[in-house]
């Protein structure tokens, strides 16, 4: 509570009066006030004191001085009935006895009435307890809880020694013509007095029966202050020592705690206090870490100067940022950079600020290893680099190698299958007659064969140019793209009669040279296809699939083996002979490359004689 | 009457035999100057004051020097420069095609396989060259 009262902590403090008072009886309300008098805390709670100061009352007189507890006088008190009451109040000591706040525990009258009543009375017999100045705390037989009232016997009582125990005889004003008979004796330490009043016809007790009834009463009364007294005082020491420890304990473990860290952590901490005005800095502390990558020994660097015990730290650079740290307060980091003198060097990244003491802090770590990595990485990156040049000069080199090659396929090879088509057909004109049927069928198949072979030669031609073409990507108009491809088709084959659905508006990025000859070999593949069907029907569109856009043309033409569909792109493979449709059977191979060099996919659904339907996507 | 001869540049010797049989067939009588490689072609050009071919049928892979450099040379000289050239050749790369247009040929003939195809290929040549189109004037 000490703790309490010292932070002026309301809530841990009312937790202490709630506890207080409900351990002491009949206590009226708890309250701390600073040392002026001020109250900050109260149980139960009355929002309308905190805050209020109450220097003005007597309790607080009485106990401002000397510190010392005190009972106050009789007053009203300020909230609730309003009722007359006395105060005991408690000075509140720290360590060094001075007051760091008061406590004040309200009695109120009608509180201490019915203590009293339970002291058995006579008939006729008045008990009234007044404090210093006469007014009546209790009385059995007055008013006493509305208003302050003096006893009224008082002043005559006053006129005698009021110091012993002793008793008058005088007039009742109640009763005229009465007379009553009085006895007193004062209250020790709360300067009050009890009386016991008696109607002259109810003494039957001799002298000293009042003279022990009176005692007892102001012993119990006595004893009930100074029990009071005591306990405050013993609970509020007791709370001073239990305190004391507590933080004593707590402050112990954050100790710990925080030079566990210290002693603990991975990076260095070095402590330093600044001498020259900052110009250097003499060691406090180092960390065992520190220790560790410097290759000291704490004992022998506390109280030395940095530039001694590190001469190359001027170099370093970083005294500067000490000596800024140091006058403005402002942590920098101080980031990698080489240490070297004659005993270490290495790597170093430090983190320096001020600390609330005045010392300045630097936490750092060996990066030496962590500079080797980056250096390295670096070093692979710049490496790898160079290797992939290589690696690309290589494939330029090698892709103009295979240029250079399918150039010469082309002309060298057509050369002589020219020679070969030419002159057996020349034969075939002008040795006719001289032929049988037998010879002119063989010189036919040469023909046909020769012929054959250089379709070979240009389709292969044609895949080759389409696995070595670049990308380039424009947006391709893919209806307007498919509707020119179709009216190319109507007016080279003008007798075949087709009907198609072209769908508006489809658009997709691609390489336009690419992409034209996808298309015109998959619609040329419908128009082979549908030559048989007098109702050939061929649909081009858009469909979704798994969030994409794809294209799918579908005929109504011959359709194929789905059994077969895996060799669908392969190159020269066909799934129809010579004799029903011509073809090599490359055309599909063309357009799976250009698909994928795109990044799609290409895939086809067919029924026999129901037709196919190819979908495909570009990316 | 002056000859009109046509020029035909081809080393393979096939070629030759094929491009004769075909012309013969389509009853085109011109004489027929053959060079078998770039360096012959280009010296009958120049040498040959008087008698220009009226029609030049080039190929493109020959030894010594290829079609592109000799119709560089055949444009490069006053003289010849308006003489028609017929690239007649198998190639149909991109690269060959630009280089012939750009550097002055007339007109780009690939040949074809078929025999009967080149023939026909010929006689529309013959036919255009030679009788429907103007000739350049030969002094």
């Amino acid at each position: 509570m000490i703790k309490a009262v010292r932070e002026k902590n309301p809530r841990n403090a009312k937790q202490h009066l709630e506890s207080l008072t409900k351990s002491l009886e009949d206590v009226g309300s708890l309250a701390i006030t600073d040392k002026h008098g001020t109250v900050w805390s109260r149980y139960p709670e009355a929002p309308e004191v905190i805050g209020k100061n109450f220097a003005f009352r007597d309790w607080y007189k009485g106990v401002s001085r000397d510190w010392t507890p005190y009972v106050s006088d009789l007053d009203l008190r300020v909230i609730g009935e309003k009722d007359t009451a006395i105060w005991v109040v408690v000075p509140v000591l720290d360590e060094k006895n001075t007051p760091i706040g008061i406590l004040v525990s309200t009695h109120r009258s009608v509180m201490i009435g019915n203590i009293i009543k339970q002291i058995p009375t006579e008939q006729g017999q008045s008990i009234t307890i007044c404090d210093r100045k006469g007014q009546m705390i209790y009385s059995s037989r007055y008013q006493y809880e509305k208003e302050l009232q003096t006893y009224p016997f008082y002043h005559e009582i006053g006129k005698k020694k009021k110091q012993q125990a002793t008793f008058i005889e005088a007039e009742d004003p109640s009763m005229p013509g009465q007379k009553r008979y009085i006895s007193f004796s004062p209250v020790p330490i709360s300067g009050g007095s009890v009386f016991v009043g008696r109607d002259k016809r109810y003494i039957f007790l001799s002298e000293w029966g009042y003279y022990l009834q009176i005692s007892l009463i102001s012993s119990l009364i006595f004893i009930i202050v100074v029990f009071y007294l005591f306990y405050f005082r013993k609970h509020v020491v007791m709370q001073q020592v239990v305190e004391r420890l507590k933080a004593e304990e707590t402050l112990k473990r954050s100790e710990e705690r925080w030079r566990e860290l210290f002693l603990r952590a991975s990076n260095a901490i070095a402590v330093y206090d600044a001498v020259d005005d900052g110009e250097d800095f003499v060691f406090k502390d180092l960390n065992p870490a520190g220790e560790r990558i410097e290759c000291v020994k704490r004992e022998d660097i506390v109280g030395k100067r940095v530039t001694e015990v590190f001469p190359g730290v001027r170099d370093f650079e970083i005294m500067e940022v000490f000596k800024r740290v140091w006058k403005t307060g402002d942590p920098e980091h101080f980031p990698l950079s080489f240490y070297k003198d004659n005993r270490i060097s290495g790597w170093r990244d430090n983190y320096i600020f001020k600390l609330n003491t005045g010392e300045v802090v630097a936490v750092y770590e060996d990066a030496t290893a962590r500079k080797q990595a980056e250096d390295e990485i670096r070093n692979l990156n710049i490496e790898l680099e160079q290797r992939v040049r290589d690696r690309t000069a290589n494939l330029e080199a090698l892709n103009k190698e295979l240029e250079a090659f399918s150039y010469s396929v082309s002309h060298d090879l057509r050369a002589p299958l020219r020679s070969i088509s030419g002159f057996s057909q020349i034969f075939l004109d002008e040795y006719y007659e001289r032929l049988d049927q037998k010879g002119r069928d063989y010189i036919k198949r040469i023909n046909a064969a020769s012929k054959r072979m250089a379709e070979l030669i240009d389709d292969l031609l044609k895949l080759s140019r389409v696995t070595r073409a670049e990308l380039h990507y424009e947006k391709i108009n893919m209806s307007l793209l498919a509707n020119t491809i179709k009216d190319e088709f109507i007016s080279a084959n003008p007798e075949r009669r087709l009907r198609f659905k072209i769908a508006e508006d489809m658009f997709v990025i691609g390489d336009p040279h690419l992409v034209r000859i996808a298309l015109e070999n998959l619609m040329s593949n419908a128009f082979k296809f549908t030559r048989l069907n007098p109702d050939a029907y061929i649909e081009l569109g858009v469909i979704e699939y798994r969030g994409r856009q794809a294209f799918f043309i579908s005929d109504n033409g011959v359709g194929f083996d789905m059994e077969f569909a895996d060799k669908l792109f392969n190159p020269f493979q066909r799934l129809h002979s010579d004799r029903e449709f011509e073809g090599t059977g490359v055309g599909l191979a063309i357009v799976q490359r250009i698909i994928h060099k795109h990044g799609g996919e290409i895939w086809a659904e067919a029924e026999p004689g129901k037709g196919a339907r190819f979908y495909f996507t570009f990316h | 009457m002056e000859h009109k001869t046509i020029l035909l540049v081809e080393d393979n010797e096939d070629d030759v035999e094929l491009t004769f049989h075909a012309l013969r067939k389509n009853n085109i009588t011109n004489e027929i100057v053959v060079a078998r490689d770039g360096k012959e072609a280009v010296d009958y050009i120049m040498r040959h004051d008087r008698n220009l071919p009226v029609l030049i049928l080039l190929d493109l892979k020959l030894p010594k020097m290829d079609g592109i450099e000799v119709l560089k040379h055949i444009r490069n000289s006053e003289r010849t420069r308006i003489l028609p050239v017929v690239i007649l050749t198998s190639s149909k790369e991109e690269q060959d095609l630009i280089n012939g247009y750009t550097y002055g040929a007339n007109s780009y003939i690939r040949k074809p396989v078929d025999f009967n195809q080149f023939a026909e290929a010929i006689r529309q040549l013959g036919l255009y060259w030679l009788v429907l189109n103007e000739p350049p004037p030969i002094k």
